[in-house]
């Protein structure tokens, strides 16, 4: 499976009510994602993809789109966890 | 800003925690969320048990019991306290301090100093400074007990998921002595930043807003929890920026200063609100470039709760209790810790201390029997 596919799979299980692969509205800035689920995101992704996500990633630009979001992943993809 | 201390050590510590404890698992039914999703949360933030005195049990009575630890093993006699250093950001009553509360609840000498911070999660690192620089300042000043104490979770608003499963009640206290070496020394940094004061803070309840029936009123958030004016309100999102950016980096100021290499820390004893900021910030603070072999425990929240200026003491009895008196030492054959302590928390603010740890005359957590309650 492919790190957008992991990572809609994720934003769904969290929020079942917005359809993210659609959603053209900031993700962070609108609302749709808080603190907590930014959070949790992280730690998902850091153990299904076997990353090591720094905080000073933690910004709201890299989890308002889709593609930010698997951006963020894929750049740590290169580094060992 | 930055000092160094000299002739001063830290030479005992004991740490207090309720005997009640309340467990996430019982507690999650109360929050407006999916079980599934609270226990996804649960995992990732240390939420799993803490530590709350009943209604009964206040800030004092732990703060007295753990003196009497001190007092009991013959630590030190009231006639050796010079000064009561006393950090909350609760008091006993409105007027007078807990400090003279406490004073009076011991029977201490009328000549025992009587102080009393208004800290919060920092409060253990500036208490320890006050106390410091109080020693350093007069020869009549020899031994000072600085005492942290945090009660009355159970006030706390059950239904606000984003902090009530994350606190819990604790108290301590900590003998600092004069030293006749210079090489006992003590370095601080403390970074504050009042632009920040809404990013972490009880609107209701002071002068400000006084609490009445409408500051009590819970109103939905916008992340579907439950929350009054009178309770705490924080902005997770900057609380945790403002720690990855400032911690680390005034961390190395204060060993550039100290002259010391980071790497040769053996702990760094943080505040621990919860457990993923724990562990993002020790991945900063230990530079995988340094070689770091330093230990940075993340166990509090989960075992105990965030209890503000207590968690640094129950950090440092919980995981070290076991290697720091004197009698250790002499067996175990090793040499006293070089520790780095940091806090951060309301206002906002950053600090850290950086001191040799060991040789201890008493370094114990002890629970407080608490009345059993239905």
């Amino acid at each position: 499976m492919n790190n957008k596919k992991i990572i809609l799979n994720l934003l769904q299980s969290l929020h079942p009510e917005i359809n993210f692969e659609n959603e053209l509205r900031h993700f962070v800035s609108s609302g749709i994602l808080e603190s907590f689920d930014i959070v949790q995101i992280i730690s998902e992704l850091e153990t299904l993809l076997g990353i090591k996500i720094p905080g000073t990633e933690l910004v709201p630009e890299n989890f308002e789109s889709l593609d930010a979001i698997c951006s963020l992943a894929t750049k740590y993809q290169g580094t060992q966890s | 800003m930055k000092a160094a201390i000299s002739h001063v050590k830290i030479k005992a510590l004991c740490a207090v925690v309720p005997s009640t404890v309340s467990k996430f698992e019982d507690e999650i039914k109360e929050y407006p969320f999916s079980e599934h999703s609270s226990r996804k949360l649960a995992k990732v933030m240390g939420f799993r048990e803490h530590r709350i005195a009943p209604e009964q049990v206040s800030l004092c009575d732990l703060a007295e019991f753990a003196v009497k630890q001190f007092l009991d093993n013959g630590i030190i006699s009231r006639d050796e306290i010079s000064a009561l250093v006393f950090v909350s950001h609760q008091h006993e009553y409105p007027v007078p301090g807990n400090s003279k509360v406490l004073h009076g609840r011991l029977k201490l000498s009328h000549n025992t100093h009587c102080v009393d911070l208004y800290e919060n999660c920092s409060g253990f690192i500036s208490g320890l400074y006050t106390a410091s620089t109080m020693l350093a300042s007069t020869e009549e000043m020899q031994k000072i007990l600085l005492v942290t104490s945090n009660a009355g979770t159970c006030h706390l608003n059950i239904k606000d998921r984003n902090t009530y499963p994350l606190m819990g009640d604790a108290a301590s206290v900590t003998l600092i002595e004069k030293s006749p070496s210079a090489d006992d020394k003590i370095f601080f940094d403390f970074y504050h930043d009042g632009s920040e004061v809404e990013t972490l803070i009880v609107p209701a309840g002071g002068m400000k807003l006084p609490a009445d029936e409408n500051t009590a009123k819970l109103a939905k958030d916008n992340l579907g929890n439950y929350r009054s004016l009178n309770d705490l309100h924080m902005d997770g999102a900057k609380v945790f920026h403002f720690v990855m950016d400032k911690v680390p980096a005034l961390i190395n100021d204060l060993c550039t200063y100290a002259k010391i290499k980071k790497s040769s820390i053996d702990y760094h004893l943080t505040h621990q609100p919860n457990k993923f900021l724990v562990d993002k910030l020790s991945d900063l603070i230990l530079d995988v470039d340094e070689n770091n072999q330093a230990v940075i425990f993340d166990n509090i929240v989960e075992n105990f709760g965030n209890s503000s200026s207590s968690t640094i003491p129950v950090n440092i009895a919980f995981n070290l209790q076991g290697c720091l008196t004197t009698e250790q030492n002499v067996k175990s054959g090793m040499q006293e810790k070089l520790v780095c302590l940091s806090a951060f928390g309301a206002g906002m603010t950053a600090c850290a201390a950086v001191c040799r740890l060991g040789n201890l005359s008493f370094c114990a957590l002890k629970e407080y029997p608490c009345p059993v309650t239905d």
